[in-house]
């Protein structure tokens, strides 16, 4: 089957393109069995571009992260694939090597920010140590760039604050802090976790266009991890939507927005009720839940809860098919053979 | 739609903080539950949406004001018109995970209440219990099993179907969605759309989804730091909001459409929330209104009725 063979993602050329991600391959050995936590996952970033991973809670996308920084526990993890930074395999570099990329070239704004902040140290301090990890600064001038970076990331009287505990600052200014630390090295890729899922959303709002601000002044490469479909909207030039471990579409924003190929992106986009539209009759919502990751289906992931699985859906997994330029889906609708099949086969009687 | 179920008038929630002083959670809020409707309460994190929820059901005791159930001050309530209240009244809870007991079987769960009101034993409350959980999309097979083994979506369903064993009239559903996946929250909203209509039921319903809200709603009630700033019919809401609190709030909403959201215009606000415990005297919205002026600190501006249930707290309007 050449469809098979259809590249999951175009790769742009190598000047452009910061990370690639191929064919990557996460399980955990747990008590209860082996969990497939990220199945054969295959992306690029292309530098300056704000890619965002969608996908509902388990789905693989925090995994994913962590796997790019190698930061997976292991054992009880296990990873295979390819991660391509700046042309170089993160998988075949040793712990030392990566502590280098790690704050340095690479950035990470993690989903908990409660826990992610020491609550023994100032705050400015906690800027202070990764400057001293990674750049030669003398201690007075280490103090000068971390009093930069907070004024930089708008925390009000950086110099009164800077002396402070985390326990002083509010949810959204510990997201500050947070991202101060992210980029304090000005790393050339920013990968966000849910950066703004446990503030409010006028602070939410102030924190999108603070990384907003720092795209266009540090030029920043942003990977950013939302299952809020209004966030991605806001920021995102490109989406991978990821379902059960894998990636079921990738394309750009608007033509994921406008014109979703995957039966569960069309899903997704509209089970949410908008805020600039009035009452409808009936939420279309997805029956079911997502499969199990201890033991996935064979074929497809989203078979079942899919209102147009077809028979071969169940057995064969879809191939990823290029839907139109730059929007990728795994989904067999989008097979050559399949329009013709589903108009002349009546359902159920279709064999592969 | 006139008959008022149940009502705050001037309610407060204060907490007594041993050293640190008087958080006021609820400080003075007015509000009406018409039957059969749905209002919406709104509102950022900690602004006091639960303790509203709570003690209008009596799971807390108001410090001041009062909250009438048909007409009557619940707090004079006694015998057989408390239960009845107690009854009527029900809550589902913000967090489905921590809000079932793991070594409870979900039947027992759901049976609960129906228990504790004695109304029914034996065969006839087992087959309650399979009628509830039918009604919440759960079947027979799922009674003998613990909660712990159900996801998100399932569990708020046995939520709901506890609530529902008592046969309420008012439920106060306290961000009944906002522990679950996209794909999971319309079915339960869903749920609760049609189980209003069959057992013409009244809700509270409580959240900080803005979108949601908007779907569910007849009236929605707009919070800030202990206070109702904006109470409106839903659609005048969405569409004329008139606090500077409620326009921030609607325009700082992503919304899932990539054309719209880079031409919107958004007000962007600075600063935090201010402290709950001894606020700013004069209105609370004061250090991060871009509208304010120097009256707005002098006192705090109360509910100011404008015509067509639209209710707005501003100095300015
Ligand atoms: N250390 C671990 N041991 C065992 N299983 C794990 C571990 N870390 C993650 N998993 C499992 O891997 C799967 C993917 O988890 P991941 O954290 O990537 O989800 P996510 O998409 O980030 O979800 P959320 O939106 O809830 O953050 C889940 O089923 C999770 O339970
Ligand atoms: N039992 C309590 N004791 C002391 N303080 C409390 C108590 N319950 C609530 N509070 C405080 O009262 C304020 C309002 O809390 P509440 O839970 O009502 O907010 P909320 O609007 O429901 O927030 P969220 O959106 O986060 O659920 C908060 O500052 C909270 O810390
Ligand atoms: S009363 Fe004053 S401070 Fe409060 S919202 Fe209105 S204008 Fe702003
Ligand atoms: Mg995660
Ligand atoms: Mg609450």
């Amino acid at each position: 089957m050449t469809a098979m063979n259809t590249p999951l993602t175009t790769t742009a050329s190598s000047e452009d393109c910061l990370l690639a991600v191929r064919n990557l391959r996460v399980d955990f050995t747990t008590y209860g069995g082996t969990v497939r936590a990220v199945r054969d996952i295959s992306f690029h970033l292309n530098r300056g571009e704000c890619m965002a991973i969608v996908g509902e809670s388990g789905c693989g996308k925090s995994v994913t992260a962590l796997s790019i920084l190698k930061l997976i526990p292991m054992p009880p993890g296990k990873m295979s694939g390819s991660i391509l930074f700046k042309g170089t395999d993160l998988v075949s570099l040793s712990e030392r090597e990566m502590n280098r990329i790690r704050g340095r070239e690479i950035g990470m704004v993690f989903q908990d920010p409660m826990t992610s902040l020491n609550p023994t140290m100032p705050i400015g301090q906690q800027v202070e140590e990764i400057l001293a990890q990674h750049t030669p600064l003398s201690g007075k001038e280490r103090r000068r760039q971390a009093l930069d970076i907070l004024r930089l990331v708008d925390i009000p009287e950086a110099e009164r604050r800077y002396g402070q505990y985390p326990h002083a600052f509010s949810g959204g200014m510990r997201q500050r802090v947070l991202i101060a630390m992210a980029i304090a090295c000005r790393p050339s890729l920013l990968i966000a976790d849910e950066p703004t899922t446990a503030l409010d959303v006028t602070i939410q709002a102030q924190i999108l266009e603070l990384v907003v601000s720092l795209r266009k002044s540090l030029g920043t490469t942003v990977l950013l991890i939302t299952h809020d479909l209004g966030v991605v909207a806001k920021m995102a030039d490109r989406i991978a939507v990821f379902y059960a471990g894998q990636i079921v579409e990738t394309g750009e924003c608007r033509d994921i927005f406008r014109n979703p190929a995957h039966p569960y992106t069309q899903a997704l986009l509209s089970s949410i009720p908008r805020i600039d539209a009035t009452r409808a009759t009936k939420l279309a919502s997805i029956a079911g839940t997502p499969p199990d990751l201890f033991s996935p289906p064979r074929g497809c992931a989203f078979f079942a809860r899919c209102t147009k699985a077809m028979r071969v859906c169940a057995t064969l997994p879809p191939p990823p098919l290029q839907r139109a330029k730059g929007q990728v889906a795994s989904c067999w609708l989008h097979h050559s053979l399949a329009e013709a099949r589903q108009k002349t086969v009546p359902e159920g009687a279709e064999r592969q | 739609m006139n008959d008022i179920l149940l009502q705050a008038e001037c309610l407060k929630k204060h907490f007594l903080l041993p050293g640190l002083g008087t958080l006021k959670a609820v400080d003075g809020i007015d509000l009406a539950l018409y039957r059969g409707e749905t209002l919406g309460l709104v509102g950022e994190s900690g602004c006091g949406k639960s303790t509203v929820g709570r003690t209008l059901v009596g799971l807390y005791e108001p410090t001041e004001g009062t909250v009438r159930y048909r007409g009557r001050d619940t707090a004079t309530l006694t015998g057989s018109a408390r239960r009845d209240f107690v009854r009527s009244a029900q809550m589902i809870f913000q967090d489905p995970y921590a809000s079932l007991d793991p070594r409870m079987t979900v039947g027992d769960i759901v049976a609960e209440g129906i228990d504790i009101h004695r109304l029914c034993r034996g065969r006839e409350r087992t087959e309650r219990v399979l009628e509830l959980l039918a009604l919440v999309g759960l079947g027979r097979n799922h009674a003998d099993r613990y909660a712990h083994e159900f996801s998100g979506g399932q569990r708020q369903r046995v939520g709901i179907a506890r609530a529902l064993a008592v046969d309420p009239s008012i439920l106060v559903c306290d961000e009944p969605i906002s522990a679950l996946d996209v794909s999971i929250q319309a079915q339960v909203v869903n749920l609760l759309a049609s189980l209003q209509e069959r057992l013409d039921l009244t809700y509270l319903f409580i959240s900080h989804d803005l979108g949601m809200v908007r779907y569910i709603s007849n009236r929605v009630a707009v919070m800030y730091l202990g206070r109702i700033v904006e109470h409106a019919p839903t659609e005048t809401l969405y569409t004329e909001p008139l606090h500077p609190y409620t326009r921030a709030l609607l325009s700082a909403v992503p919304l899932p459409d990539p054309d719209r959201e880079r031409d919107r215009q958004r007000i962007l606000l600075a600063g935090d929330v201010p402290s709950p415990i001894d606020p700013p005297p004069g209105c609370a919205f004061f250090s991060r209104c871009p509208e304010a002026s120097a009256h707005c600190k002098e006192s705090s501006p109360s509910l100011k009725d404008l015509g067509g249930g639209h209710f707005v707290a501003c100095v300015s309007r």
